[in-house]
């Protein structure tokens, strides 16, 4: 039963936020909360986040460090166009997340916060390091690593009063990527998912290899064994089944109603070994090749 | 397609021409008042209490306090239902749960208040004293010894058997005989709009209005007038305009509920369900477990099949029995060969309730024979077109269970000869030979059969009136009921066609029991071939009856409007008896309904692109085409949308669609873990027709909009099977089915 209509607070600018958050919940997009609220969270009062969207850029980049600064209170969709292709993997997770009219609300900072194990931007995140930024209730910043936010299934390290303004990220690397399994092709909660991202030496190497996976552990985590394995060599199938073999000691997935831990830890393993094709390979959309006859047939 | 050819001074003919949804210019404003969208003035809100356990006695049910809550107007239990019964038997269930509950999801009580959240916080206040008793989990716990019976008259719903000779021996000697079991699952209809509507008491006349959608308004006006014992003509449903029924409209209690409301607050009663409420109590597609043993000869001729089904339809009758009668009739499929049989059996149990549900217990069965088909083509090393072509039925063949005569419209052959020359078909290799990294293509075609119309000794008929008035404009009263798929702009076609007139001259109305005739239901494909035949009747013999007055109908409509009133001839009434069958075969005559096999059929021909990835089990399905033997399409367009609107439904039903239920407790709640197709999901589709005209149908129309459900998840399968060697035998085919089939299979 949905709760009565909640009071909405829209603050003035970052400055007031703090001030309305007292004994208060923030809303972003909306997409989580919501439905949240419909199966009984209590939240009678929201202060809404999205109107600081427009005090700010969705995403900066450094030109010196080449660090990404990217909102959390922006919709995925100007998130993804603000990185402007400096952040492959979380553009891809971008494009397979949900549905276009809720990309144009869903934010990550509602993505972070929810704290679900399958949420969909969170292993490029994690993968790439991010550092999430967080406004204290008196105002003042703490940061606090990625993987250190990221404390089990619906638990965050956020205290009541704060909320999340940004997240950092150092230099991703050009190539990388995401892939998420669910039940659909859109509006899916991901069975799991995997993010990556490595540097491509000029002598087919890979350097500086991070993966991350989803709905396989209690949080987002870090495949880092199978990233050790790809480390510095060339993905010869020797290397890859080492890879994909050593999958299985970062995770511990469970039986839920989406699908089973043993299905889990194969497709995990698939998911990487797909991951390592050679690029031009790996499938690519649908192609159509017979002209529609529809019109014809009226 | 057979579209009439123009004739010179006439309007050019509507039949065969694509005609937009009269009311499609309001459904896509939001101008459209659905009836759930429906306020009167004085409305209170309904809510339906409902049981949260899936078998429990019920010891106590105390309302008081519920009651002495401010705004609530009324509180319906058992006790207040004049005759708490959906139905003239037991097993149609009551109304409101009595002595037991036996589902989670039975309404308990009703309540009426000033507001909807008032309504409900009623419900929380009605005190329940439940005992649990032992869960009847499924048909083999259904079919224990020890089990609890569900009704007095045991916990077989029904079964239906029939055999037209030794199966065995037929296939002794085959070449290949298969002997495969498959699951179909639970499906959930998801129409667009849940159940719920208004209903208006009248405490003088003692008489009721219910807006609230229904395929089958008669059916409904007489469920309501008996639960009220009132007369029938009390009750007056209005049924339309809604959002979507593809069968949950048919076995759908609401009606009821509206009435008994209104009646007992003495107010118009408004009550929407929400999603999660008809994911738990709505009826669903009845899962099956299905057996097939066939025998094939080595040209791949089937010898004998003999089809074993199981089915469960979870606590009362709804449509089990009737379901199982259609899946016996359509066990052999689209095939001619000379020995059949079939022995089906419906469980009752405390799952999900099952009821009707588009294809009607034939994508079940068919799902089970064409995956047999498409393992004997591999085996016996023939192209899986041709295998089929060498079995189909011809026109006026006989049927190869009940041996009776079919339509001579029956044009299987030439669905599939058409789909097989289709590029989708022909170039199959060449795409499967450039599927590139883990996804691996493959093409399959299945091929189906399904009647049209209730059958053959069922009397089924169709009913139309109409009126001309003194400007020369008509009035059709017409049924089966829109449910979504504007019946009525289809009968406008047919009338105009027929009488000659400007369409914008002809009015119809349908779904009204205060001024449609009784038609029977929007069903078994049988609207557009019944009801249009109907329409049809009904201005032949107005233009029959001014061709004997000598009116000059076509040309001066007012002028023959003004003088049929004065004769007193201005009203027509017309009807259409679907035609048996004419020859019915080994059927005995005094069971004719019991097995109503069918006279017309309409058939389809699916081919489908898929692809599988074999690292991570995901199916996706690119392409499909979808040849069509419907006779005349009368509105091409919403042929069409019929069309696509099926094939994703057993498309849904082929890789992700399963309403799940453990311990009698349903475990998929919403449609955030009920998946159905997104549009993300959709092929691109293309439909064709094949010429062909029925004889019986309006200008050569029969019925197409459950058959196109039918091939699609065999197809489908079909497919995997071509891309990655294994045949799913259960559905849906999800990423971890699929992963386990490859992984367990020999070539992976
Ligand atoms: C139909 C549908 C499909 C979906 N598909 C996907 C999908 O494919 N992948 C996926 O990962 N998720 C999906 N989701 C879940 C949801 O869209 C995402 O988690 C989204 O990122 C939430 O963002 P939001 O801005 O809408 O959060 P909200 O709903 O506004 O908030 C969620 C939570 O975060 C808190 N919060 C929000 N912003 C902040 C902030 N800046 N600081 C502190 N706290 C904050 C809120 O208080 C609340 O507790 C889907 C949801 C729906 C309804």
């Amino acid at each position: 039963m949905t709760p009565p209509t909640p009071t909405l607070l829209r603050p003035e600018g970052t400055a007031d936020v703090s001030r309305l958050l007292t004994g208060a919940r923030a809303v972003a997009g909306g997409t989580d909360l919501l439905v949240q609220r419909r199966d009984g969270l209590e939240a009678p009062t929201l202060v809404d986040l999205t109107g600081l969207a427009s005090t700010r850029p969705a995403a900066t980049r450094d030109p010196g460090t080449g660090e990404l600064r990217i909102s959390a209170v922006h919709p995925l969709t100007d998130v993804a166009a603000g990185c402007a292709g400096a952040f492959p993997a979380l553009s891809a997770a971008i494009e397979a997340f949900a549905s276009t009219t809720i990309r144009n609300r869903a934010t990550i900072g509602g993505n972070l916060v929810t704290g679900s194990p399958a949420a969909d931007t969170v292993p490029a995140l994690l993968a790439a390091d991010a550092v999430v930024e967080i406004v204290t209730p008196d105002g003042g910043r703490r940061t606090v690593a990625l993987a250190d936010f990221l404390l089990g299934p619906r638990r965050v390290d956020l205290t009541a009063g704060e909320w999340v303004t940004s997240v950092r990220v150092p230099r991703p690397s050009p190539e990388g990527g995401f892939r998420k399994i669910g039940g659909r092709r859109a509006q899916a909660i991901s069975f799991l998912n995997l993010a990556w991202q490595w540097c491509r030496e000029p002598d087919g190497r890979l350097t500086d290899v991070r993966l991350a996976m989803g709905a396989v552990a209690p949080t987002v985590v870090r495949l880092h064994a199978a990233a050790a394995a790809l480390e510095g060599r060339s993905p010869t199938p020797d290397v890859v089944d080492a890879a994909v073999a050593a999958v299985d000691a970062d995770i511990s997935p469970i039986d839920d109603l989406r699908a089973s831990a043993h299905y889990r830890r194969r497709c995990a393993a698939g998911l990487l070994r797909e991951a390592l094709l050679p690029p031009s390979t790996s499938g690519g959309p649908d192609q159509h090749v017979i002209p529609t006859t529809r019109e014809k047939d009226q | 397609m057979t579209a009439p050819a123009p004739v010179a001074g006439r309007p050019a003919p509507w039949v065969g021409r694509s005609r937009p949804a009269l009311e499609g210019h309001d459904i896509v404003t939001g101008a459209i008042t659905y009836v759930t969208d429906r306020r009167e003035e004085g409305m209170l809100h309904g809510h339906v209490l409902r049981s949260a356990v899936p078998h429990a006695r019920i010891d106590a049910i105390d309302v008081s306090e519920a009651l002495a809550l401010p705004g609530v107007r009324a509180v319906v239990t058992a006790a207040d239902v004049p005759v708490n019964a959906l139905g003239p038997r037991a097993v149609d269930g009551p109304a409101l749960a009595d002595a037991v509950v036996r589902q989670v999801g039975e309404a308990i009580a009703l309540i009426a208040a000033t507001d909807a959240t008032t309504a409900q916080r009623a419900a929380d206040l009605i005190r329940l004293e439940l005992t649990p008793l032992p869960v009847v989990d499924g048909p083999a716990a259904a079919a224990a010894a020890a089990a609890p019976q569900l009704h007095a008259s045991g916990n077989v719903s029904g079964n239906i058997a029939f055999s037209s000779g030794d199966v065995e021996a037929a296939i002794a000697g085959a070449a290949l005989v298969l002997r495969r079991s498959v699951h179909t699952p639970a499906q959930e209809h998801v129409a667009i709009e849940t159940p719920g509507g208004v209903a208006s008491w009248n405490a003088e006349e003692e008489s009721v209005t219910i807006w609230c959608g229904s395929q089958n308004p008669g059916l409904h006006q007489r469920k309501v007038a008996r639960a009220l014992d009132i007369p029938a003509e009390s009750v007056r449903m209005i049924a339309n305009p809604v959002g979507g029924a593809f069968g949950s409209r048919n076995d759908d209690p609401m009606p009821v509920f509206l009435a008994l409301l209104a009646r007992a607050a003495g107010a118009p009663v408004h009550v929407h369900m929400t999603r999660e409420e008809v994911m738990a109590a709505g009826a669903k597609r009845h899962p099956f477990w299905t057996s097939i043993d066939i025998g094939f000869a080595a040209d791949g001729r089937i010898l004998g099949s003999s089809v074993r089904a199981v089915a469960d339809t979870g606590p009362i009758i709804t449509s089990g029995p009737n379901v199982m009668k259609t899946s016996a009739e359509m066990s052999t499929g689209p095939y001619g060969f000379d020995v059949a049989a079939f022995d089906g059996t419906v469980y009752y149990t405390n799952n999900a309730n099952a009821g009707a549900f588009r294809g009607y217990g034939v994508p079940q069965v068919a799902f089970a024979i064409e995956n047999a088909i498409t393992e004997a083509a591999h085996e016996l090393g023939l192209d899986p077109a041709q295998i089929r072509l060498r079995n189909v039925l011809d026109r006026g063949d006989r049927h190869s269970l009940y041996r009776h005569r079919t339509t001579t419209s029956l044009n299987v052959r030439e669905t599939l000869r058409t789909a097989v020359d289709h590029p989708l078909w022909a170039q199959r290799h060449r795409w499967q030979a450039e599927a590139t990294g883990p996804w691996r293509r493959g093409t399959g075609i299945a091929v189906a059969m399904k009647g049209v119309g209730m059958g053959s000794g069922t009397g089924d008929t169709a009913r139309a009136r109409l009126s001309i008035d003194d400007h020369g404009q008509i009035t059709i009263w017409a049924g089966p009921n829109h449910t979504g798929q504007s019946i009525q702009t289809t009968y406008g076609q047919v009338a105009a066609d027929a009488l000659g007139l400007p369409i914008d001259t002809i009015d119809v109305r349908v779904g009204d029991t205060g001024a449609v005739p009784e038609s029977g239901p929007t069903a078994a494909s049988r609207s557009t071939y019944a009801g249009g035949a109907a329409v049809r009747a009904a201005c032949d013999e107005l233009v029959e009856r001014c061709r004997g007055l000598g009116l000059p109908l076509a040309t001066d409509a007012a002028g023959v409007g003004t003088k049929l009133i004065e004769l007193g001839e201005a009203e027509v009434n017309a009807e259409f008896r679907l035609p048996d069958t004419d020859d019915i075969g080994i059927v005995p005559p005094e069971q004719l309904a019991t097995f109503a096999p069918h006279r017309v059929y309409g058939t389809c021909t699916q081919v489908v692109r898929v692809e599988v990835n074999a690292l991570t089990g995901e199916v996706r399905v690119p392409e499909l085409l979808c040849v069509l033997d419907c006779g005349t399409p009368i509105n091409p367009a919403a042929t069409i949308g019929q069309a696509e609107g099926g094939i994703l439904q057993g498309l849904g039903l082929a890789i992700m669609e399963d309403h799940r239920v453990s311990e009698g407790v349903p475990r998929t709640t919403s449609l955030e873990n009920y998946l159905v197709p997104t549009i993300a999901d959709t092929p691109r589709m293309h439909t064709l027709f094949v010429e062909g005209s029925e004889d019986s149908g309006p200008f050569g129309a029969k019925g197409m909009s459950e058959v196109v459900v039918v091939p699609t998840p065999p197809a489908i399968t079909a497919a995997i099977r071509d891309a990655v060697g294994v045949l799913p035998q259960v559905l849906p085919v999800t990423p971890e089915r699929m992963l386990a089939l490859i992984e367990e299979s020999p070539c992976a």
